[in-house]
């Protein structure tokens, strides 16, 4: 067997420049065009609050709303973001405020150790601005494909439809 | 007692960052001229490695480094002295499909990748075990070729005259139960960053454990601890699957030593479902003797656990299955043998309330088939042998402020038994189970937990402590201890990271002991704190320090509290006026005396809760689909520092035990090779899976836990398996002997038995 003696090459990647908006700001980015929204988000623009769960469309951790849509970041080429209105979880709060839900969540306990739960709470946001009264299974199927390993969802489910019905901080507990 | 924090849920510490996408875990952290790691793995369940030839990979631009097997020490790590048996990746022979074999630092992950292709492998395949059955198989292959019988561990207890308290048993139940791998499920994929500071490596990631991983790594890669300084970012889950060294940890480590870059090495989710730690497999024969009224005589009980490559924390899982079957009930004879087999498989490790959820689910599982096949109510035979207060269980251990039975008791009125009982729905079914689970039982390495408590010039606290914020809510529980203890509002508490270098760390986040291990060591250094604090006010305030009082910020003379003066103006006065810097330290350790692996006995620990659950759930005859639709707890954890996150723990833990009965599997080829290391095919509990909890919490006392708490964590969660099982089985009154209890074997029990009816 031979070994080869020359330094195999790597072909140069094609790159493009898009033009989106995420969180209200535009940005001019060239991106390799193999590369997911989901990682231009986090490593050309650092904004990793956009969590990396499967990396195959299959945990939701990667949710962000694409014209308002929720989406898995991760199963999106950048490319295909260009010219489109981007919301991560750093948009959510607005001038230092909590977003009711983000301020439920905490007031619920419904996270423990947060890595899906940047992905639930934009797929809730959405959920609840074409749902504004959604019934508990409603709730539970909005967010079945966010999977989390740490709860036992009922805390995000009661988080969430309390802020359907105005409030952001349980009864009791 | 009237506590001003403590028993109060207030919002997590961590909230914000987490809710607002701040917080920082293992693969957000970047540092300049960061470089990228990947792991080359074995593509042989078993296989001997000829030779490594990495010089074309080396030639790739940008690859930096390429280490190998043998470019560690060739010291093994493990568990025990006598379970050392794992190199930081595989030397001579690879013993698992995924096992490492290889890793590269290069400037990109798409480079690091594509040099994994160009390194060439030799390898001399031998043939794999995979199960017990092959291992143990005489002229079996061996997966180590100084572990005869490819046995990994063993562990014995033998208490009582067997054979005859069988004999003095009116029935005798038996049966053979088996338990498949899973895994932990992480959301968070692994992902470690490993760089230097002149001659020590900085190492940060998803551990944790930062202790285990420490002592371990350094070991493995003959480098004082000194030289090595962990800290941790927030972690995605622990799962009790993130203690000790893996290979991404070697992999950064070592790396990062080589190239004297910052290398952050990721895994991917089949490397971590398919390759990574998993639950043992296990084949356990049981045999439960009773006398006609109920009373337990006699168990038996001999499991294999099947493991894989490297022992692990085995002999922790032997010791928790073996304790696990003899509390909380009072069972006087018993016998129990846990041996730990060697395959050629991903090593296992500990998951998730350990091997004791396995064991409560095979003993809860023969006792409500025992009450039934002698027609006892399932309630009134677990009250008949609870473990009361300050009775001694058969293996020594003294029910310390046990409350085990009113945990039965309420629960008993929670679910109105036995009116649920007589209102039988076909195909609807209730399960119980219980649990008395240690708050911390002693593993290995240092045992005590420290803090400091620091108290800035403006009066704000810095809270430094060991113990890690896995998502299990430890930064918020301490905090509020301290702040119960120091008399300040909770909000003042800043809890910093864990790191070897600012604080004394925890021996590990495991058997629910930080609230009362690390929880104590707060208390005493913020009642350290204090204790300086007093001495400056009783100065100011001219009376004696032992009467002053601290509530919320707040200073003042017991019986005069119109004397009084505000917690900054104390601290102020300390820093400028008196030169004196309030530096609380505190440490808090129990002599638990040694662990006795051999014989799987529990050392003694701080305090133990206790849990009886119900569970409810349908079934559809047709499909064979279970749904959870209950879930009912009455459980004593002492007193709850703060009820929503303790409720958290107790449904979050709940779920993944649900995972376990009904739906999880790691399954593998013929070859070994994952089959479904996805979250498609490895399918884990969603929203819509998830069923109603109801918990209740009896406040049981505790004198050695912070004001008198027992741990939490794992202590309920740990009966959800059995109850789980005990409800389908009395569904579909047939008991499926093997997990998880699919559609398939279901309908296929439900078919049986019916045609087993029309027979008969
Ligand atoms: S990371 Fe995109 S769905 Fe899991
Ligand atoms: S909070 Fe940890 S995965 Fe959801």
């Amino acid at each position: 067997m031979t070994t080869q003696q020359t330094a195999p090459r790597i072909v140069p990647p094609k790159r493009e420049y898009i033009q989106f908006t995420v969180n209200g700001i535009i940005y001019d980015v060239e991106v390799d065009l193999r590369r997911t929204l989901l990682e231009v988000l986090r490593e050309q623009l650092g904004l990793t609050g956009t969590k990396k769960g499967c990396n195959d469309g299959n945990c939701g951790a990667c949710t962000v709303l694409v014209n308002g849509k929720p989406m898995n970041s991760c199963l999106i080429l950048a490319v295909e973001a260009h010219g489109k209105e981007i919301t991560t979880i750093e948009g959510m709060a607005q001038d230092g405020k909590l977003h009711p839900l983000q301020e439920a969540v905490v007031n619920f306990n419904a996270l423990q150790c947060g890595y899906c739960t940047p992905g639930i709470l934009l797929t809730a946001k959405a959920f609840l601005e074409e749902n504004p009264h959604p019934t508990e299974h409603d709730v539970r199927r909005a967010i079945a494909g966010n999977l989390c390993r740490c709860t036992g969802y009922q805390r995000f489910v009661n988080a969430i439809l309390a802020v359907s019905q105005g409030k952001t901080k349980p009864d009791e507990e | 007692m009237e506590y001003a924090i403590v028993g109060k849920s207030v919002p997590r510490k961590d909230g914000w960052v987490k809710v607002t996408g701040q917080a920082q875990y293992g693969g957000d952290l970047i540092l300049p001229g960061m470089l990228h790691g990947k792991i080359l793995r074995s593509p042989h369940a078993h296989a001997r490695i000829v030779s490594i030839d990495a010089s074309r990979a080396k030639r790739l631009p940008g690859v930096r480094t390429i280490i190998t097997g043998k470019d560690f020490p060739g010291v093994k790590f493990g568990f025990l002295p006598i379970t050392r048996d794992q190199l930081p990746f595989a030397v001579d022979k690879a013993r698992y499909f995924g096992e490492a074999v290889a890793a590269v630092a290069a400037s990109d992950e798409d480079t690091a990748e594509e040099a994994l292709d160009l390194i060439q492998v030799e390898y001399e395949e031998l043939p794999p075990v995979f199960t017990v059955q092959d291992a143990i198989r005489p002229g079996a292959t061996l997966v180590h070729d100084d572990k005869p019988g490819n046995v990994g561990f063993t562990a014995r207890y033998n208490y009582g005259d067997i054979a005859r308290a069988f004999e003095e048993c009116d029935y005798i139940k038996e049966e053979h139960l088996t338990t498949q791998r899973i895994s932990h499920g992480f959301i968070e994929p692994h992902a470690m960053l490993a760089s230097m500071d002149g001659d020590r490596v900085v190492l940060q990631g998803t551990k944790q454990s930062p202790y285990i991983t420490w002592r371990h790594l350094c070991r493995a890669m003959d480098l004082p601890l000194s030289k090595v300084r962990m800290l941790n970012p927030y972690v995605g889950g622990g799962y009790s699957g993130k203690h000790d060294p893996f290979d991404v940890d070697f992999a950064a480590t070592k790396l990062a030593l080589v190239t004297g870059r910052p290398v952050r090495v990721e895994l991917t989710q089949d490397e971590i479902l398919g390759m990574e730690r998993q639950r043992h497999s296990k084949d356990c024969w049981i045999k439960l003797g009773a006398k006609k009224d109920g009373t337990l005589h006699a168990l038996e009980c001999k499991t294999y656990f099947e493991g894989g490559a490297y022992v692990c924390a085995a002999p922790i899982n032997t010791r928790a299955f073996g304790s696990g079957l003899l509390i909380p009930y009072r069972i006087p004879n018993a016998r129990f043998e846990g041996i730990r087999i060697y395959t050629t498989r991903p090593p296992c490790g500990a998951v998730r309330g350990q091997a004791r959820v396995i064991a409560r689910y095979v003993l809860e599982a023969i006792l409500t088939d025992l009450a039934n096949d002698m027609g006892l109510d399932q309630l009134e035979i677990r009250r008949k042998n609870a473990l009361v207060k300050d009775e001694v269980a058969t293996e020594g251990t003294v029910m310390e402020n046990f409350a085990f039975m009113e945990t039965i008791d309420e629960l008993k009125k929670m679910v109105d038994w036995p009116a649920a009982k007589a209102k039988k729905v076909p195909f609807h079914g209730i399960g119980f189970a219980g649990d008395g689970y240690a708050s911390g039982s002693r593993a290995r390495g240092h045992w005590a937990s420290a803090a400091v408590v620091k108290i800035t010039e403006d009066g704000g606290i810095n809270l430094i402590q060991g113990a890690t914020e896995i998502g299990q809510g430890s930064d918020t529980v301490l905090a509020q201890i301290c702040a119960e203890a120091l008399g300040v509002p909770y909000e003042e508490i800043s809890v910093a990271v864990e790191d070897t270098d600012a604080s004394v760390l925890e021996q590990g986040i495991y058997s629910s002991r930080t609230t009362v291990w690390a929880g104590n060591g707060v208390r005493v250094a913020a009642e350290d704190a204090r204790r300086q604090l007093a001495e400056e006010a009783a100065k100011l305030l001219e009376a004696d320090p032992k009467d002053i009082e601290f509530r919320l910020g707040n200073v003042y003379v017991r019986n005069d509290p119109k004397r009084s003066i505000t917690f900054n103006e104390v601290v102020r006065k300390a820093y400028y006026e008196q030169g004196h810097p309030i530096y609380g330290r505190g440490s808090w350790g129990m002599d638990a005396g040694r662990a006795d692996w051999a014989t799987a006995k529990e050392p003694w620990s701080p305090g133990r809760g206790s849990v009886t659950m119900a569970v409810e759930v349908s079934v559809d005859p047709e499909t064979g689909k279970v749904k959870i639709l209950k879930l009912t707890a009455a459980h004593d954890n002492g007193q709850p520092i703060n009820p929503a996150l303790l409720a958290g723990q107790i449904e979050g833990g709940t779920m993944a035990h649900m995972g376990q009965g009904v739906f999880e599997e790691c399954l593998t080829d013929e070859h070994g090779r994952p089959i479904n290391p996805d979250f498609f095919d490895y399918k884990m509990p969603t929203a819509l899976d998830a069923p109603h909890f109801a918990n209740h919490p009896i406040i049981g006392d505790n004198p050695y836990g912070p004001f008198g708490a027992k741990g939490g964590g794992e202590s309920v969660s740990s009966s959800a398996l059995g109850a789980i099982a005990n409800a389908v089985a009395d569904a579909i009154g047939v008991r499926i002997m093997d997990l998880p209890i699919t559609p398939q074997k279901i309908l296929k029990a439900i078919n049986g038995k019916q045609s087993q009816e029309r027979r008969a």
